[in-house]
């Protein structure tokens, strides 16, 4: 594994020191970690390894959780950008934080790490289908596995629900936006339309409050 | 071959860059083209292959690698993975690029303030409806409501929520 990191001078260096990133504005707090090439391929490598059911649960707990790279609001703010990018939320995560970390090879090793396992696993599993066909097995693996996954993505928007700002406002766009997808299923592309430029207006009109 | 290896990786790079908002709003298309177009797989393997990829740990849209692997053996699974994946972190590169060289503009912080709750309504959405096609029966929404509480409220490791649930599946009582 250690030789997929081109650049062991910049890996060894201590975590508190600000790497020159192609974004000079970016700087990271005193605080925030900055992780070597080889954490960033190791931890999302282990995302991909371990996101039965769908990645954004085990995404959150690693960078929130366990590495704090991010805090839950911080999260919260980089998931439109993810999700409004085309392809899956968390391969864009792991895109844009291995850019603002270690640059281009930095995406490359972040995004690599996270399709490595779930591949080799997806194509095991296609051996595996078109050896033994459609087995009863696979169903009630199913059935069990995708209800514990279904309740680990509502557990994740609960926890970025309490991470937003305490205010009526934040409440309100969650509520309305969950009426209208969830409940009501009107059109995606419809209710961004509506809310995209309400939501960014009402933060515009108040810029300091934040809790 | 060749030209099957093509198309996959062509079509791939496609449906990578549409894929605005996740990997399901390019599924229709996907299905029209290697099932009825080109009689890659039936509509009925289209179904499971979904629902292998669904359960199988990885980011969603991991169901064009067994597609490919069905058309073209293991060269094709690994090219549509490669033209899955890559188109669209090369856009999110230049774009999360740039978004992080203005991220204290004062429009673009507006626009990720405001937009977080909305995304996290949409998470909120996604997740209904995936418990809701998925717990057919009060065992299973027992089962959701049980692991959304754990880990919501512990810090024990999800991996054993998932596994507790694929052990009662296979042990029948789902």
């Amino acid at each position: 594994m250690t030789a997929l990191i081109p650049d062991p001078v910049l890996d060894s260096m201590p975590d508190s020191v600000p790497i020159s990133t192609p974004d000079s504005e970016f700087k990271p707090t005193p605080s925030a970690r900055v992780p070597t090439r080889l954490e960033l391929f190791r931890n999302f490598a282990l995302v991909g390894l371990t996101g039965f059911g769908g990645v954004l649960p085990w995404a959150r707990r690693m960078i929130v959780d366990r590495e704090h790279w991010l805090t839950d609001r911080e999260f919260a703010e980089l998931l439109p950008l993810a999700q409004l990018l085309p392809g899956p939320n968390v391969a864009n995560i792991a895109t844009i934080l291995g850019r603002r970390y270690r640059g281009v090879t930095g995406s490359a090793v972040a995004v690599f790490g996270l399709y490595l396992f779930p591949t080799i696993i997806t194509i095991l599993l296609g051996y595996a289908y078109q050896r033994w066909s459609d087995s009863p097995i696979m169903h009630r693996l199913l059935n069990g596995l995708m209800p514990a996954a279904a309740g680990l993505m509502i557990a994740t928007a609960l926890k970025l629900v309490v991470s937003l700002p305490r205010d009526i406002q934040s409440l309100v766009l969650v509520c309305i936006t969950f009426a209208a997808v969830g409940l009501l299923s009107l059109p995606l592309l419809a209710v961004l339309a509506v809310l995209a430029p309400l939501a960014t207006w009402l933060a515009w009109r108040k810029p300091a409050v934040r809790s | 071959m060749w030209t099957t290896l093509l198309e996959l990786l062509l079509h791939g790079a496609v449906w990578s860059m549409l894929a605005v908002g996740g990997s399901n709003v390019t599924l229709a298309d996907i299905q029209r083209y290697t099932v009825e177009t080109r009689h890659w797989l039936t509509a009925a393997q289209f179904v499971t292959f979904y629902s292998i990829t669904q359960a199988a740990p990885g980011p969603n849209g991991m169901a064009v690698a067994l597609i490919g692997l069905q058309a073209a053996g293991l060269p094709g699974a690994l090219v549509s993975t490669l033209a899955n994946c890559v188109p669209s972190s090369c856009i999110a590169f230049f774009v999360g690029g740039w978004a992080e060289q203005h991220r204290e503009v004062r429009w673009v912080v507006a626009v990720r303030r405001g937009l977080a709750p909305v995304t996290v309504g949409l998470l909120g959405s996604a997740s209904f409806v995936l418990a809701r096609e998925i717990d057919i029966n009060a065992t299973r929404i027992g089962l959701t409501l049980i692991c959304a509480a754990i880990a919501f409220r512990s810090k024990l490791n999800p991996i054993w929520l998932v596994l507790t649930g694929a052990l009662l599946g296979l042990s029948g009582v789902m």
